[in-house]
């Protein structure tokens, strides 16, 4: 086998290769003694090295805990005595923990991922079901049982999959704060449509826990309704890259959609601008393609006066989308900062302008700009949304 | 912990639940495949209650789970390498060999790896702590470090051989 082979065993064992190289790593592993043996090493420097990372984890896993069932305790006393008499063997299956199931269905009403673990196991989403009320039943008992151990995570989460998206955003909003629950917080903002407070809660998550994997899928969702196709492929290929079963191939898929998307916008996109350039933005099968850059439009129409503090946005947003497909892509950003900041001196609400900064950033992704700079515009319009 | 209260059915409960989801976390990793490392780590936890292993002081016991869970892997990707006729003849497992024991640098307690990890260049320290003790991907450790992506997976395996080297002078010395 190849020496390139063997270099790649730090990157299987961090999890960074693709599904089909870590197969093929796999099989080299079966044959290579030198392999097998680094790996061993690093095994047990990971053991070496565990009680490190308890120590600096996460508060975040105590729902695990909390979700596990009076059975499960029972269970647990009886298999203590079992262990003994019975034998060492029959322990371990037994006190495998059992927590309260959420997702019991065999597919998932909602897009969204849920932090609770018992929740988060995956399941096809079920589009058609989704599309009429989104939600799945949870027995009544096992609500009872969540309320009685006071698991008020646990409890939002059975809401929202039981489609009680209002009633699980207020139990998340009386939780401390933690990744977990902004991320659950922004599960919600999602099925309500809010998709900025989506954003804004998975971007809050990622920041205290960055490798948070729901909050990272959670975030491609509100990317994609915020409009920005190309910046959410990019998360869902981050997600993929985690190789966890079932999400990881939905991440590709969905990134794989999110990228047919953003090319037959590409393809309208010219054709619109005329349409935009001249003023006639009558055509619907243009209006449903491009709602955001009519939105726009509209605006624009119906706020013609001079000095309209809408006319001075769109004038500079106009000014830099020239300027970011010419190239001059530092400047423009300058230009739209100062225009917003103009605009927003001049009156134009605070909660316009996150919008106004989503259009920008969706623009500058059609227009080839790394989604690094369509992320800081993002991240602008929350900071100016945020009071 | 000392060695007597650990070997109760109620320490062993308590040992198996500490460790199963590291356990299962890495096994994830290796196997790519949920069901695989469930198998996996089941099987190791059946092999240390069987071989009275679970008596052992706790940083022993942890490195020479880990490495039954080597074992247990590799034989898994060897069957695999010599072809489907061997796939799913779960007996071939309970024959496998016992474990090599386990070196003396792996059952370091906690302040001793702390203070080896100290030693490293925060060069290759931030990124192997990122990596190995916070799980974060290379594409994160990145972003945070504001280094290239292509730089960090060799800059984890340098933090791996010096810490191993490292540790391996901590022992001597001792």
């Amino acid at each position: 086998m190849s020496d390139s082979m063997h270099d790649l065993i730090g990157a299987f064992y961090d999890g960074e290769l693709p599904a089909a190289e870590a197969d093929a790593f796999r099989a080299h592993l079966g044959e290579c003694d030198r392999c097998q043996a680094e790996l061993r090493e690093m095994m047990l420097l990971s053991a070496a090295a565990q009680p490190l990372a308890t120590a600096q984890s996460r508060p975040a896993a105590a729902p695990v805990i909390a979700l596990a069932t009076r059975r499960r305790r029972t269970i647990i006393a009886a298999v203590s005595v079992l262990a003994v008499a019975a034998g060492l063997v029959l322990a371990w299956k037994l006190t495998q923990p059992k927590p309260i199931m959420l997702a019991l269905a065999s597919a998932r009403p909602i897009e969204s991922r849920l932090s609770v673990p018992s929740a988060d196991r995956w399941r096809p989403y079920d589009v058609a079901r989704a599309n009429a009320t989104a939600s799945e039943e949870i027995p009544v008992d096992t609500m009872a049982a969540l309320e009685r151990r006071h698991d008020l995570h646990g409890l939002a989460d059975a809401y929202l999959l039981s489609g009680e998206a209002a009633r699980a955003g207020e139990l998340l909003a009386r939780q401390p704060a933690s990744a977990d629950v902004e991320s659950d917080a922004a599960a919600v903002a999602l099925q309500t449509g809010d998709a900025a407070a989506a954003l804004t809660h998975a971007t809050r998550a990622l920041a205290m826990s960055p490798g948070h994997r729901q909050a990272a899928w959670n975030r491609a969702l509100a990317l994609r309704d915020l409009g920005l196709p190309r910046a959410a492929a990019a998360a869902f290929d981050e997600v993929a890259r985690r190789q966890e079963p079932g999400w990881s191939s939905e991440a590709m898929a969905r990134a794989k959609s999110l990228r047919e998307v953003e090319a037959s916008r590409d393809a309208l996109r010219a054709a619109a601008e005329r349409a935009v350039a001249s003023g006639d933005t009558s055509d619907p099968s243009l209006t449903r393609a491009l709602p955001a850059l009519f939105a726009h439009a509209r605006a624009v129409a119906a706020h013609d006066a001079a000095h309209d503090p809408w006319r001075l946005l769109d004038d500079e947003w106009r000014a830099t989308r020239v300027q970011l497909t010419g190239g001059d892509a530092a400047a423009a950003e300058k230009r739209a900062i100062d225009g917003f900041s103009r605009a927003l001196a001049a009156g134009i609400a605070p909660g316009e302008l996150p919008r106004r900064f989503l259009l920008l950033a969706a623009d500058a992704a059609r227009a080839g700009r790394r989604d690094v700079v369509a992320d800081a515009y993002v991240d602008e319009a929350r900071r100016l949304a945020t009071p | 912990m000392s060695v007597p209260e650990r070997q109760g059915p109620r320490a062993i409960d308590a040992i198996i639940r500490r460790y199963r989801e590291v356990l299962l976390g890495f096994a994830l990793k290796l196997c790519g495949r949920p069901d695989e490392a469930q198998d996996l780590v089941q099987d190791a936890f059946e092999r240390a209650l069987r071989s009275q292993m679970m008596r052992l002081p706790e940083d022993e016991l942890r490195a020479w789970l880990f490495t039954v869970l080597h074992n247990l892997f590799i034989d898994r990707c060897r069957r695999r390498a010599r072809g489907p006729q061997h796939d799913r003849v779960d007996s071939v497992d309970v024959a496998a060999r016992e474990p090599e024991p386990v070196p003396a640098w792996a059952a370091l307690d906690v302040a001793q790896v702390e203070a080896a990890l100290q030693q490293l260049d925060p060069l290759y320290r931030d990124p192997f702590r990122m990596c190995e003790l916070e799980g974060l991907s290379y594409a994160d450790i990145a972003a945070r470090l504001g280094a290239p992506i292509g730089t960090i997976g060799s800059r984890i395996m340098r933090a791996r051989q010096q810490l191993r080297v490292i540790l391996q002078g901590a022992v001597e010395k001792r």
